[in-house]
């Protein structure tokens, strides 16, 4: 009997070891390409570090570009190996990145889409880099001021900007030219109502397509004066005569079929539409420059941008992702993360990224650069994209629970623009559960 | 002594797995929904506060409709539409195994696929669904972008995986009905629908309770294709208790709510279980 | 008359196979698509020059091997914990009477009626005090244990006539001798049902590494196959998701086609009792 119960123990501990050692062997990540920089003899002293990032394509070649450029400049000579790790969309990295955190597992480095910066910092996820921008003399400055907005939570910077954008309109020139209009695009929305109208009666298309699209949906409401939340992020301003305004011009294109609307899920009908131009106009970010530019090439027609036309003004919220330090790592840690960021931020890089991937250029001496210049030429789009940025660019809401808040501002364009419900019952409707929201 | 202890310790390991990984969070979870708290600052105790806050949410009425309208449905179709196909498929021959197996496969095919081959089966646009309503002049049906709609589409998927399974069983329970209780029957001159609803039926009755229950757990923690397909929209009409449960606890990090919401669906699964039992009981004593 | 039903039963026999193999021919078609040829009106039935290039691209946007790898490991792993976990319980449960039997076999039978998508929130926050989130461990053991296989294999156990055991307790078998030599062979179908049920089951998970992974050490494909729909701004790469589906449906349905009846018995099996 006792060879019964010992033989079952052994086997039980036996198992349960095999089980923890794989566990514990398996914490050294593995990942698509960034880890296959070769380990030297010198690598006991290595610092790995992780990157999340978000989306794939030309962002992720981006990603893993920039790391593996690192790793085997600054990297090999200083002992970090940054290794950089997909996480989907930018709702599934904040979401991982909460949750690595709870059980201490934290990323060193992650790219932030820039609303949500303020609740990480609050959370004590993310950590400010103050001392070491004054340590260094980093010249924060140099980055122009409409992106640093939704770096900083209480005076102090929690992230660098690094792929940054702001929502731009496209335009299928080939199809304005044929319907006799101006390929500049429209000014305003006057305007742009009557692009519509033009392009459908020419055309037999809509003019405009877009989704419920919490990120744009806030440029509507710098358009008119005003934003999406009041200053001190207390309450909506989806409620108001601004709000209807913009919901029912919107309602009216749809119904006379001028315009098309998607709902919040289905965002990437509108590329489709773009690709099978079924569609003259529609708003998307600088960072989809080229790869819009790619689709428009292979699919026999030309693209241009412009401001996203005015109502009372013009006006724009910046977006994109900053890069940010996570808390709890060890001083030579945080060094190295630093570094990284530092490089990954400083304007050779800056060049590249915006290059590569058509996000704006974010710091003024990178737009001096050659390079820039001589992409300006080329893509007179992504100087559009810029100026916009530098004289209509605003930061985005910061409240911790901006993320449930945006939830609501979808489900009200998914109803009324989508749906056809009606606009005052909706937008009173959330109205009363965004403060709701905001208040607790 | 030892003879004693023996039994405990072969229970041991498994009752330590069940404990630590299903009792103790289901406690634990209980527990939690008493606080609101993020994971991260610390447990602050609200009493009921939360319960409060989910009665008097509309979205979660919405949800608790949706779920109930979920269960109902693709539990029904898929023990009847099962119930069909195993009377049609019953008889022992190679093309009726050839197309039981065919019914079967997507059950065991990760749910993964499932959601995205039909989500781009349900395109509205570029669908193959679509395109083949346009053939027979039906006009393109928004599947999973009209509120009214989506829910239906949903249960569409679900009853497409789960009926080859209910067929399998059903098949299966039906074969091993005695042939000499049909015989009895055919020479009664009994009508086809009587022998069904006087031999078959109450001969396949354990299987078909049996299956009830599993498809009714199985519908109540729907989760996958909810959560990749419409994310619980459009306008919530597709969000069930399990995505609210995930998108409140993991993507909103309100953990305390989260397990509130946790609370009722075990609640409304307990009784499902309960009345399971009860009838199951009514049943063997019928018997 | 008799032809007319004949023809009325082709006719549901060919609204079967439609319904039920449409949809996976439409996903292996899809794989072999450009993506502007997705969407395409109308559509494609064929194609004249697939285009490998899908699969592997699937490769570059996600660690394709690595998270094949997981998936093999961690329903192995599942495999063997539970064998070692269900195998003895069951066995005591069947053949023991031992004080709390009762209670603590109608304790593990509620556990069957908890599913995971309950008590995730709870179990993660264990796993992350343990320090186990982004490990092996932290992905086998919420499934190291199956009320239903302890349920299964207790009928199974106590099916088995005593005779047999006393005869072997007369040739002074050790209980373990008896458990592994007498008793497991007589349960074998169960026990391979169970396996069969167990691995299908965990390699097709998708719960449990969504909710339990935080970064690509130990994610398993079902997992790396839905994190190819983020795409920001562009046409949904439906050629390129289905190139992973078809990878990750292609192992089951070349088993199914290998094992179509051993499959089948396991799951009439389990339904049966």
């Amino acid at each position: 009997m006792k060879n019964f119960i010992s033989k079952v123990v052994t086997t039980m501990l036996i198992a349960t070891m095999g089980v923890s050692l794989a566990g514990c062997s398996s914490s050294e990540p593995t990942t698509t390409s960034g880890a296959d920089v070769s380990a030297e003899a010198a690598s006991q002293e290595t610092i790995k570090l992780e990157f999340w990032y978000s989306w794939t394509d030309q962002i992720q070649e981006n990603n893993i570009n920039l790391s593996n450029m690192f790793n085997e400049t600054i990297g090999k000579e200083k002992g970090i190996e940054i290794v950089p790790v997909y996480q989907g969309s930018y709702d599934e990295t904040h979401q991982k990145l909460q949750a690595s955190y709870i059980a201490g597992q934290a990323p060193a480095l992650s790219v932030m889409e820039i609303a949500s910066t303020k609740l990480f910092a609050e959370n004590g996820i993310i950590k400010s880099l103050d001392d070491y921008i004054d340590r260094d003399d980093l010249d924060v400055d140099d980055f122009y001021t409409g992106l640093t907005e939704n770096c900083i939570v209480d005076g102090e910077y929690y992230g660098l900007p690094y792929l940054r954008s702001t929502p731009i309109l496209y335009l299928n020139k080939t199809l304005l030219e044929q319907a006799g209009l101006d390929p500049v695009g429209p000014a305003t929305w006057d305007e742009m109502a009557q692009y519509c109208e033009v392009i459908y009666n020419e055309l037999g298309i809509v003019g405009l397509t877009n989704y419920s699209y919490d990120w744009v949906f806030e440029a509507f409401f710098f358009q008119e004066g005003t934003s999406v939340l009041n200053a001190d992020e207390t309450a909506t301003n989806i409620n108001t005569a601004e709000g209807k305004k913009i919901f029912s011009y919107f309602q009216d294109l749809i119904q006379n079929g001028y315009a098309k609307m998607y709902a919040g899920v289905d965002s990437s009908k509108v590329a489709v539409d773009v690709m099978n131009q079924n569609t003259a106009m529609w708003f998307s970010s600088t960072g989809d420059l080229t790869k819009y530019i790619t689709l428009a090439d292979e699919s026999g027609f030309d693209i241009t941008a412009s401001y996203i036309p005015a109502g009372v003004t013009y006006g724009v919220p910046t977006g994109g992702c900053n890069i940010v330090m996570t808390t709890g790592l060890t001083p030579a840690e945080e060094e190295a993360a630093w570094e990284f960021m530092k490089w990954l931020t400083d304007t050779e890089q800056t060049v590249y990224a915006s290059i590569y991937t058509g996000y704006v250029t974010t710091r003024q001496s990178a737009v001096e650069t050659d390079e820039i210049q001589a992409l300006f030429e080329e893509l007179p789009e992504a100087k559009i994209a810029l100026d916009q940025l530098e004289q209509y660019g605003h930061g985005r809401p910061m409240h911790s629970r901006y993320a449930e808040v945006k939830k609501e501002f979808v489900n009200a364009m998914d109803a009324v623009w989508v749906n056809n419900a009606d606009v005052d019952t909706t937008l009173a409707e959330t109205e009363a559960k965004v403060n709701a929201i905001l208040a607790n | 002594m030892k003879s004693k202890i023996r039994p405990y310790l072969m229970i041991a390991p498994a009752m330590i797995i069940l404990g630590v990984f299903v009792i103790y969070p289901i406690i634990y979870m209980n527990y939690l929904s008493f606080f609101s708290w993020n994971m991260m600052g610390s447990m602050k105790f609200v009493g009921f506060d939360n319960f409060k806050t989910l009665i008097s949410n509309k979205d979660f009425h919405q949800v608790l409709g949706n779920t109930f309208k979920f269960v109902f449905w693709t539990v029904g179709l898929s023990v009847i539409l099962g119930l069909c196909a195993a009377l049609y498929l019953k008889a022992n021959t190679k093309i009726n195994a050839f197309l039981q197996g065919a019914i079967f496969v997507p059950h065991i095919v990760s749910l993964v696929s499932i959601s995205f081959i039909w989500m781009w089966l349900m395109d509205s646009q570029y669908g193959l669904l679509n395109y083949w309503l346009g053939l027979i002049g039906i006009d393109p049906i928004r599947w999973l972008e009209d509120p009214n709609v989506a829910m239906t589409s949903i249960i569409i998927i679900s009853v497409w995986k789960s009926i080859g399974y209910n067929t399998l069983i059903l098949v299966a329970a039906m074969q091993g009905v005695p042939e000499y209780l049909y015989q009895a029957a055919s020479l009664d001159k009994s009508p086809k629908v009587t022998t069904f609803f006087k031999i078959t039926l109450p001969m396949i009755s354990p299987s078909l309770f049996f299956l009830v229950l599993m498809n009714l757990i199985a519908a109540f923690k729907i989760f996958e294709p909810v959560y990749i397909i419409t994310n619980g929209g459009p306008l919530n009409s597709t969000n069930t208790l399990v995505n609210m449960i995930y998108e409140e606890g993991f993507v909103f990090y309100k953990i305390g709510y989260a397990s509130s919401i946790g609370v009722v669906l075990m609640l409304i699964l307990s009784v499902c279980t309960v009345l399971y039992f009860h009838m199951l009981s009514r049943r063997v004593h019928y018997r | 008359m008799n032809i007319l039903k004949k023809i009325c039963k082709t006719i549901v026999n060919i609204l079967l196979v439609l319904i039920f193999v449409t949809p996976f021919y439409w996903m292996f078609l899809t794989a072999f698509k450009t993506i502007s040829q997705t969407i395409q009106m109308p559509p494609l039935f064929y194609v004249l020059d697939p285009q490998w290039s899908n699969f592997s691209q699937v490769f570059e946007k996600i660690p394709l091997l690595h998270m094949f790898k997981n998936s093999v490991l961690i329903s192995a792993g599942i495999l063997l914990c539970q064998a070692i976990t269900v195998i003895p319980a069951a066995y005591a449960f069947a053949r023991y009477k031992f004080a709390g039997s009762k209670v603590l076999f109608g304790l593990t039978l509620i556990t069957m009626m908890i599913p995971s998508q309950l008590i995730f929130l709870p179990v993660y926050l264990l796993l992350s005090k343990l320090g186990l989130i982004n490990t092996y461990a932290s992905m086998i053991l919420p499934s190291a244990c199956s009320a239903f296989a302890i349920f299964m294999l207790r009928q199974t156990f106590m099916q088995i006539p005593e005779e047999l055991v006393e005869a072997a307790r007369l040739d002074k078998a050790s209980e373990l001798k008896i458990m592994l030599k007498i008793m497991l062979p007589i349960a074998r179908p169960t026990v391979t049902t169970l396996a069969l049920l167990t691995f299908i089951s965990s390699w097709n998970d998708y719960f449990w590494p969504l909710v339990l992974t935080t970064n690509d050490t130990v994610r398993t494909l079902p997992l790396g196959i839905s994190m190819l729909k983020a795409v920001d701004g562009a046409v949904m790469p439906y050629h390129i998701i289905m190139a992973g589906n078809v990878l990750l449906v292609i192992p089951i349905i070349i088993a199914f086609i290998c094992a179509q009846k051993q499959i089948i018995q396991a799951f009439t099996y389990v339904g049966e009792k």
